[in-house]
């Protein structure tokens, strides 16, 4: 029999665009799980990327909901109910409230979504008011232009719901790279609840030269390699890679293309791969993260994953990030954090980090001048950066739920 | 931060008002299955729901099943899961966490209460219930009165075509409460069966509430699925050599057979190749990857989500006796040694004596089934000739009937309870 103080911690992640918010969370069960492996590890997600429990520790289990956002998986079309977006809401935001009292956890972390979709989290947020369930919000470290941030919440009624309902805030970065509480204009109540966690990767990679990594992953000499993350809107840059490498001296490379590429871009990728003798497309690699130790040069957008990887592997990177969504440009007033790419890239560069290729300008000159500049350089970046996120997010959430946090203090 | 983006306060209102179905909106169908061992209940509903969302009105279809089961198959459009955190059976009734570590009853009741917030806020117009009247260990029954109580949901018990032995299915029909709760909650009992080759109802005689309610479906034919999976991969290198395929459905206790198999010995240009299942113990599969290292005619292949690949371009299956995996065997016409799991339940041993007394597969009790008596099979299972004629397979078109003749009977404003059999 369990111990019945073992605890119970919930992590909702509404289904976002993309692979992120999903990886993160695994991330932390996978931490929870090491550091308590007695514990009860919930997860709530209506992602329709998330279908592999595979991933996740033995000691947690999955609730997984109706999905909301069209996310084009694999080779099949989405998985979503066709009803009325105002039904789904109703139904989701009933069964995550019963299922969270139910649960009745000693923690519910909600991820980057104060309220999720919808306001669908507020049923519940409320009704943890008269429980001992402890709230927190995890941040990203750039949600977005902070103008529109500010715009947007004003509008939703967000700061109070952050003063309201959460007892915390976990920013998954670094307030040197963001202060969030000044971006956001955020008032005294709530920015005393800000806990600075650092950037989440996986579990650390052991350091060692190019050579050896590329001697243990069996690719020979130097190599490029450009990676999509999910995939999901990483067409246009890997297909301007594919047109950089012709500007380049012959070079392996490798394209990753993620696996939320539609089938009939990642096709097309493949069909260019066949006449280029030095050019490899894979849908995924287990082991990216040591191909991007190990590259001469590594081209990405700048998605929070791909950017905490690049920095936690140090490798050369040469950053194009998204401005624009399902292959349409998206209008600046209406992209709101469709810049969080844009101000996590410069921050970056300016760091000492990344080379920074502005989306207007993604041709294939650019980018290979680019790609040029990121292998000869051999500089190193100025920023010692706090990367043990995974650790302090999981380490956080276990001292609120034994009650052993002082959540109002500022850190 | 884009994402919540109703505009006004969101402290404006207190409790959001419960979601009432559009009485004219489209049609919404859910399908329980309950988990705990195998994988066999969620694949047919899946095949279930993927003749529903073919149905002219389009309908909205919700599955629910535990989140073990339910990892990673792909979903047609239209459908949309609810998992729900995993129970493993452990013996008859005793049900416990798989995953989290909280006691049987804190789980119970928390799979209880997300079904119960899931389906009295979907609402469905049907809802179809895989094999127990109250879902595991009762998780079901308050859905069942809220939904009896408040929306005209029609519901439905689904069974296979063999349950177990008659007396055990008895003894635990009575112990569970299984005719009261039909009389009760349900409106119609489909069986996926062909009483032609078993009649569930006459041999463990389940009472004449259900016999009134039951309707023969004939069995669940998978041949569509079989020849879109066998489409949308690239098939293997076609050699001349013979293939022959091991499958052990989920895994769970497959080790055995899987284990005989790689041990028997194989006719000159025969290529065996066992699909170790997703829930096969891992040292299992590495012995069976071990032994495959050292046999140039025998490789090892992961559980894939599209096992009519593989089936199709069989000669010959050794195979367990689940329902998915016969049905899957028979619709393609290739032959087969089955070899049944025989305990807890005789179900499998029950179907595969069935279908082996026609003729139309071979069978094994697994305390025969040495490698030996595998190599023996092999040596002439390809001499054997034309099978009987196969059993009904028409439950894939039949049962869309089914469910839209109890709408209609919802339509005309019959209300929950009224016995739709009587003018039977």
């Amino acid at each position: 029999m369990p111990p019945t103080d073992a605890p119970r911690i919930a992590i909702f992640t509404h289904d976002t665009f993309g692979l992120g918010h999903i990886r993160r969370c695994t991330h932390f069960l996978q931490a929870l799980s090491e550091q308590s492996p007695e514990a009860s590890l919930l997860l709530v997600t209506g992602s329709p990327a998330f279908n592999a429990l595979g991933e996740l520790p033995p000691n947690a289990d999955c609730v997984k909901i109706p999905t909301v956002v069209k996310t084009a998986t694999r080779d099949h079309a989405p998985a979503h109910l066709p009803l009325p977006l105002s039904e789904i809401t109703a139904l989701r935001a009933h069964i995550v409230r019963e299922t969270v009292l139910a649960f009745d956890p000693d923690v519910l972390l909600v991820d980057n979504f104060p309220l999720g979709s919808k306001d669908e989290l507020l049923p519940t947020l409320q009704a943890l008011r008269d429980r001992s369930t402890r709230t927190l919000l995890g941040l990203r470290d750039v949600l977005g232009a902070p103008d529109v941030v500010r715009k947007d919440w004003t509008r939703q009624g967000m700061y109070r719901v952050l003063d309201r309902y959460y007892d915390a805030i976990l920013v998954y970065g670094s307030a040197e790279l963001q202060d969030v509480a000044e971006a956001y204009r955020l008032p005294a109540s709530v920015a005393a609840k800000i806990h600075y966690c650092g950037y989440v990767t996986g579990e650390a990679i052991e350091p060692a030269s190019s050579e050896s990594v590329r001697a243990a992953l069996g690719v020979a000499g130097p190599f490029v390699l450009a990676t999509g993350g999910g995939g999901g809107d990483a067409y246009p840059l890997l297909s301007t890679f594919v047109d950089a490498l012709e500007l380049l001296p012959p070079t392996p490379a490798m394209v990753v293309t993620g696996p939320l590429m539609s089938t009939a871009h990642r096709a097309e990728l493949r069909d260019r791969s066949r006449a280029v003798s030095h050019l490899t497309v894979v849908e995924s690699l287990p082991d990216l993260r040591r191909y991007m130790a190990a590259a001469s040069a590594v081209v990405s957008m700048c998605g929070y994953n791909t950017a905490t990887e690049i920095v936690s592997t140090r490798c050369p990177a040469v950053v194009v990030p998204r401005t624009w969504r399902y292959g349409e440009p998206l209008r600046r007033e209406k992209a709101g954090t469709e810049f969080e790419q844009l101000i996590r890239a410069r921050a970056l560069e300016e760091k000492g980090f990344i080379r920074l290729v502005e989306p207007e300008d993604l041709v294939p000159e650019r980018l290979a001048a680019g790609i040029r500049a990121a292998i000869a350089d051999r500089s190193e970046p100025s920023w010692e950066v706090d990367l043990e996120g995974r650790a302090n997010v999981s380490r956080l959430l276990l001292e609120m739920a034994s009650g052993g946090e002082d959540l109002h203090a500022a850190t | 931060m884009r994402e919540p983006g109703r505009a006004g306060s969101p402290l404006g209102g207190s409790e959001p008002t419960p979601y009432v179905p559009d009485p004219d909106g489209g049609l919404r169908v859910a399908l329980y299955s309950h988990d705990g061992m195998g994988i066999g209940h969620v694949r047919r509903n899946l095949l279930l729901a993927e003749a529903l969302v073919g149905l002219p009105e389009r309908p909205s279809i919700l599955l629910v099943a535990g989140a073990a089961e339910l990892d990673a198959f792909p979903l047609p459009p239209g459908v949309d899961v609810l998992t729900l955190p995993s129970l493993r059976k452990w013996g008859p009734g005793d049900y416990r966490p798989r995953r989290l570590r909280v006691t049987g009853p804190t789980l119970r009741a928390l799979r209880a209460r997300t079904l119960a917030a899931a389906l009295t806020s979907y609402r469905p117009h049907v809802l179809i219930v895989d094999k127990l009247p109250l879902g595991v260990c009762g998780e079901l029954e308050p859905t069942l009165q809220a939904l009896r109580h408040g929306s005209g949901t029609r519901c439905v018990l689904g069974l296979r075509d063999v349950l177990d032995a008659p007396a055990s299915v008895r003894e635990e029909w009575h112990r569970t409460g299984g005719e009261a709760a039909v009389r009760s909650y349900y409106d119609a009992v489909w069986v996926y069966g062909d009483p032609g080759i078993y009649d569930v109802l006459e041999e463990c005689q389940l009472g004449p509430e259900v016999s009134r309610r039951a309707r023969f479906t004939g069995y669940l034919d998978p041949s569509h699925r079989i020849r879109r999976e066998a489409r949308s991969r690239a098939t293997t290198e076609s050699t001349s050599d013979t293939l022959v395929l091991c499958q052990v459905g989920g895994g769970q206790d497959g080790g055995q057979l899987a284990e005989s198999f790689a041990a028997a010995r194989f006719p000159a240009g025969t290529q065996g190749v066992i699909v170790a299942g997703p829930h096969m113990p891992r040292d299992v599969r590495s012995r069976l990857e071990d032994r495959a290292d050292h046999r140039p005619d025998l490789s090892v292949t992961g559980f894939s989500t599209a096992p009519g690949v593989l089936l199709s371009e069989a000669d010959h299956v050794v195979s367990m006796g689940g329902y998915n995996s016969v049905c899957e065997i028979l619709a393609s016409g290739k032959r087969a040694l089955i070899v049944p799991r025989v305990r807890p339940r005789s179900e499998q041993l029950i179907r595969a004596s069935r279908f082996a007394e026609l003729g139309l597969l071979d069978m094994l009790h697994p305390d025969m089934a040495s490698p030996q008596a595998i190599t023996d099979w092999l040596e002439q299972a390809g001499t054997v000739g034309e099978a009987a004629p196969g059993p009904n397979f028409d439950g894939l078109s039949v049962v869309p009937r089914l469910l839209r003749e109890l709408t209609e009977t919802v339509a005309k404003g019959n209300g929950p309870g009224e016995d739709l059999h009587a003018a039977d």
